[in-house]
């Protein structure tokens, strides 16, 4: 029974992760840019849900967008200020730039919130059922379905719609995308939107998950992010949810192998052994030209 | 603009860089604050930390961000062999620059084959996994607790007490540090490494074997990291792991984005603003780290090198299709 | 545009430049306004930082203190200042404080509101200028001993503990098997020594110990190991931002059957806030408990409650003591009162009265032994426990 309670919470853990994993994977895919301030988005998310919760007395629906909005608009000012300027750019001055992005960001919430814990309300109830003498709550349940409904959601706007056609151009080949006539900016903008928007609805999930929040929480989870998604080669969105479930899950077992310090170390090993054998990744798809962009960086 | 000063600046050498020597040389005489020799030693003990990083990603082209972890390798070796095996200080320097330089080996091998992004996220994972093993491994490390009571610099028999003997020994490290690096920048080995930073493909073309000069620039940078360890060890006496944190290693590489990369200079004026910086806001201290990043942001959109980065290198350009534009630009602004 | 942010760079640079050089640090002092010269003590406390909230809690102790203090006439007749200096929660300023303090001569003595890493990485810069530094809560037994002008107000792990295990646990509660958990560094460490004796001492049995560490904020796993090992009691030694995240957990995987209890650190507002109604029947004990049975200490807690909007002291109200022993040793001390002789007098204080209405004085090394009182969480207050 203990077993299978370290499964249920690798699962719902692991979706969460799957999730972040997610929208790091659009926005590196998108816009070609590894974004350090990732962890950072999804704190946000976290905090705008945490606000929402004191403005609209706890309602759910609003709670959800609420968040979206912040999000959005963060990734607008993140897109303008760190990738507008620097698509073309040796990588590095826009990876550097979403670091001094993320330390603003983290900053500015702990002025404006404060440095300590805060509680998150009870969003999803407290309600469990019984399973064999142990007590699994549906919140667990619920984000484990949430996070199935978005990729549902994610999934149908990339394939079968005219903006996924032009998301999935722009990812696979920018020039390319350019001169048969899509708005790289405005593409990059808008996956970039998704991306956040996404590690957005992560933070609220995550902080109903844990029932809390710090303003410095953003760190782990950007590394958590990374290591899932780097599995997927940064472009293969699939691979790095599926990863972030197996993280997850991963994470959970260990407790009982490893004391408990070393866990986090796990993610990081992980996302080592990964690069060591397969230095960019499982990428499915055909991306022989931006392999050469990620190189040239 | 800055452009023009910085020329002024290169034109006229010699004399700046005399009234620079002096008023380093006779600051602690000059300044009577014991507080303010204090700013200083950490001051200069940090332009060494960020040489040793401009080392790394001015030099050579890599993107390093976990340099904590190499401080956290040369500060704890120091520590531990300082307490546990009552070495001296000036054995423990070399000692404690050639572990860190190996775990620089060590970081290298698997990025060998990665490219930019992730071997920036390999080495912020390494820095990280460190940082838990150090504070996990309590046998070793003393884990949380840190390593406490490391005794103090001593010179010839004399314990040295005061604040400014041990400026000037970091001063001096820094000096003999720089001179090594710059005999090895004007090299064989530092050609390969800017050769290398500018155009890899250009460079294996020409025979320079890749594999081998960035083990060799890991293990270099690594090296005057974990001397530059070795004197935090010794001069705060106590260390533990909540030093060596991700923002640490942010905090290091701020200095040297802002202040340059790839030249000399650059790590030293950009470890000198940020602890300016660091003392003018420590009344506002959670502003600071405000103004780091709006900093890091503005060197980014308007000069991408650093204030004394080098201008003529690939560091400089914000338009891949335009680097040899931008570059022959440089060239015909200096002449 | 870009000649516009070129400049505004170069002027913060060269603003930052003039005025890097002459800071003062931030002050505040007494009502007293006489002619003679005031007697200044220095304070290193968190004024930004993790632990931003126990450096509110100890200013706004050390102001209620400073007041009484300046308007009962100060030292001999000399007015009090106080000058704050923020330590950040970071231990590598904890030394760069000190040194500041050393080199100003008016200051005599420095109220430490550290933790114990930062105590102990500022002792030696304190010894080697002669000057005392008094801590408030760190707690780590290894501090006071570090030399002559070390001092600690708050009492030892090695004590604490022990009181909480005869007479809370195995007494109040007759528990005879308990689990531990707690947070991964040197406060913790030590407090798991302490149980490790005492336990051994009262015939209790450790049947599981887990750590964990700062900023941890799944707990699932490791309670369950815990909860697989069936303790009766589950002592908590942790901060109140992980123990109230674990109390939650433990409610939510519905283990109802264990007593909690815990240590100082989660006997505070900020712990009641986040953990709401899951820390119905938790179990602590501390220096300080503020209720009606002790008048001094309530006068205090109302007094802190007005200047604060409400809010609750915890056992960093302790400062007011702080500052009250530090002012009767300056008094002792007459016409010749220097850095030397204040520390002589401070560790010869033996009658001080705390607001508990306990005696204090100081041990051989600076350390002292402090009295404690159980309290429990009861619809959402720390109230007294009486078994």
């Amino acid at each position: 029974m203990y077993f299978v309670e370290q499964l249920i919470n690798g699962l719902s853990q692991g979706a969460i992760y799957a999730l972040m994993a997610i929208g790091f994977t659009l926005i590196a895919g998108e816009v070609g840019l590894v974004s350090f301030t990732y962890g950072d988005t999804v704190m946000l998310g976290a905090f705008s849900a945490y606000w929402a919760c004191s403005l609209f007395a706890e309602n759910f629906l609003l709670t959800v967008l609420f968040t979206i909005l912040v999000s959005s608009l963060m990734s607008i000012v993140l897109h303008a200020v760190c990738m507008a300027q620097f698509l073309d750019a040796p990588k590095h001055i826009s990876m550097i730039c979403t670091i001094g992005f993320g330390i603003i960001l983290k900053n500015a919430v702990q002025l404006i919130a404060g440095y300590e814990v805060k509680a998150m309300p009870e969003l999803l109830g407290r309600s469990y059922f019984e399973l064999g003498g142990i007590r699994i709550g549906y919140v667990k349940l619920y984000i484990v379905a949430i996070v199935i409904v978005l990729c549902a959601i994610l999934s149908f706007l990339l394939n079968r719609t005219k903006t996924g056609v032009r998301l999935r151009a722009v990812s696979q080949d920018r020039k390319a995308a350019s001169l048969i006539g899509i708005d790289v900016q405005r593409t990059t903008r808008l996956g970039n939107l998704i991306g956040c928007m996404i590690g957005g609805l992560a933070g609220l999930l995550y902080a109903i998950y844990y029932g809390s929040i710090l303003p410095t929480m953003g760190g782990a989870i950007s590394m958590k992010a990374m290591s899932a998604s780097v599995l997927g080669g940064l472009c293969n969105i699939p691979v790095a949810a599926f990863a972030g479930l197996l993280l997850g899950i991963f994470e959970n077992f260990s407790i009982a192998l490893f004391p408990q310090g070393y866990r986090d170390l796990i993610s990081f090993l992980f996302l080592i052994l990964v690069l060591v054998f397969k230095p960019h990744g499982f990428e499915f798809r055909f991306k022989k030209h931006s392999r050469k962009e990620a190189e040239h960086a | 603009m800055l452009n023009r000063a910085v020329n002024y600046v290169k034109a006229h050498r010699l004399p700046f860089f005399i009234v620079f020597a002096v008023l380093v040389l006779a600051f602690p005489i000059i300044i009577p604050s014991n507080f303010v020799r204090g700013i200083a030693v950490r001051t200069v003990l940090y332009m060494l930390f960020a040489s040793s990083l401009n080392l790394i990603n001015g030099y050579c082209g890599h993107f390093s961000i976990g340099h904590a972890g190499f401080m956290c390798i040369g500060c704890y070796t120091a520590g531990l062999l300082a307490t546990k095996a009552g070495l001296g200080f000036w054995l423990i320097v070399p000692i404690s620059g050639i572990v860190t330089s190996l775990f620089g080996l060590l970081v290298f091998l698997p990025t060998n084959r990665l490219s930019g992004m992730y071997l920036s996220i390999v080495t912020l994972g390494f820095a990280e996994i460190v940082r838990i093993i150090v504070l996990n491994w309590t046998s070793l490390t003393n884990g949380p607790l840190g390593v406490k009571g490391i005794p103090s610099i001593k010179l010839f028999g004399l314990k040295l007490t005061s604040t400014t003997e041990y400026y000037y020994v970091i001063l001096f490290l820094l000096v003999l540090s720089l001179f090594c690096m710059y005999r090895i920048l004007h090299s064989r080995v530092g050609r390969a490494w800017m050769s290398i930073r500018e155009n890899p493909d250009a460079a294996c073309s020409l025979g320079v074997e890749l594999a081998k000069y960035k083990a060799i620039n890991f293990v270099v940078g690594a090296f005057f990291c974990g001397v530059a360890g070795c004197f935090m060890a010794f001069y705060y006496r106590y260390i533990d792991t909540t030093m060596f944190t991700i923002d640490e290693s942010f905090n290091v590489l701020s200095m040297v984005i802002v202040g340059g990369m790839g030249t000399l200079v650059g790590p030293i004026l950009g470890a000198f603003v940020i602890n300016l910086i660091t003392e003018t806001f420590r009344f506002a201290s959670e502003y600071r780290m405000l103004l780091y990043g709006i900093l890091i942001i503005l060197t980014m959109w308007i000069r991408p090198q650093g204030i004394a980065g080098a201008s003529n290198s690939v560091l400089a350009t914000k338009r891949m299709a335009k680097r040899v534009q931008s570059a022959a630009k440089a060239k015909r602004s200096e002449a | 545009m870009k000649k516009v942010l070129t400049m505004l760079l170069a002027l913060v640079l060269i603003v930052s430049l003039f005025a890097g050089c002459t800071q003062p640090a931030e002050e505040t002092s007494g009502d007293g306004d006489s002619a003679t010269e005031p007697v200044r003590f220095g304070v290193s406390y968190f004024a930004t930082g993790t632990n931003a909230e126990n450096g509110e809690v100890a200013k706004i102790s050390l102001e209620i203190a400073l007041d009484e203090i300046n308007a009962a006439g100060g030292i001999n007749g000399r007015p009090v200042e106080l000058v704050f200096m923020d330590v950040k929660g970071d231990a590598k300023e904890s030394p760069e404080v000190a040194r500041k303090f050393a080199e100003d001569e008016s200051i005599l003595a420095v109220i430490a509101g550290d933790s114990s890493a930062g105590v102990m990485a500022a002792a030696p810069v304190y010894e080697d200028a002669g000057l005392i530094q008094l801590a408030s809560n760190a707690s780590a037994a290894d501090f006071p001993p570090m030399g002559d002008y070390q001092f600690s107000l708050v009492g030892r792990s090695s004590e604490d503990i022990p009181y909480g295990v005869k007479n809370v646990i195995a007494g109040q509660l007759g528990a005879k098997t308990i689990a531990l958990i707690y947070q991964n560094d040197e406060w913790g460490n030590s407090y798991v020594e302490s149980y490790e004796s005492s336990c051994a001492e009262n015939g209790i049995e450790i049947v599981a110990a887990e750590p964990y560490m700062v900023g941890d904020q799944d707990f699932n796993a490791v309670l369950s190991k815990l909860r697989q090992a069936n303790p009766d009691v589950l002592a908590l030694c942790c901060q109140y931002a992980e123990g109230s995240l674990i109390m939650k957990q433990i409610r939510q995987m519905g283990w109802d059957d264990v007593q909690c209890v815990c240590s100082g650190g989660l006997v505070n507002d900020m712990f009641l806030d986040v953990v709401g109604e899951d820390g119905e029947g938790v179990i602590g004990w501390t220096i300080y408990a503020y209720s009606e049975d002790y008048p001094q200490a309530y006068a205090f807690a109302e007094e802190y409650r007005s200047r604060s909007g409400g809010k609750n002291p915890s056992n960093w109200g302790g400062m007011y003591d702080v500052l009250h022993i530090l002012t009767n040793a300056a008094i002792d001390c007459g016409d010749n009162l220097t850095r030397e002789t204040l520390r002589d007098s401070l560790a010869a204080q033996d009658d001080f009265v705390t607001m508990m209405g306990g005696n204090l004085k100081f041990n051989d090394d600076g350390s002292v032994s402090r009295t404690y009182y159980p309290l429990t969480i009861k619809d959402g207050e720390w109230v007294a426990y009486n078994g």
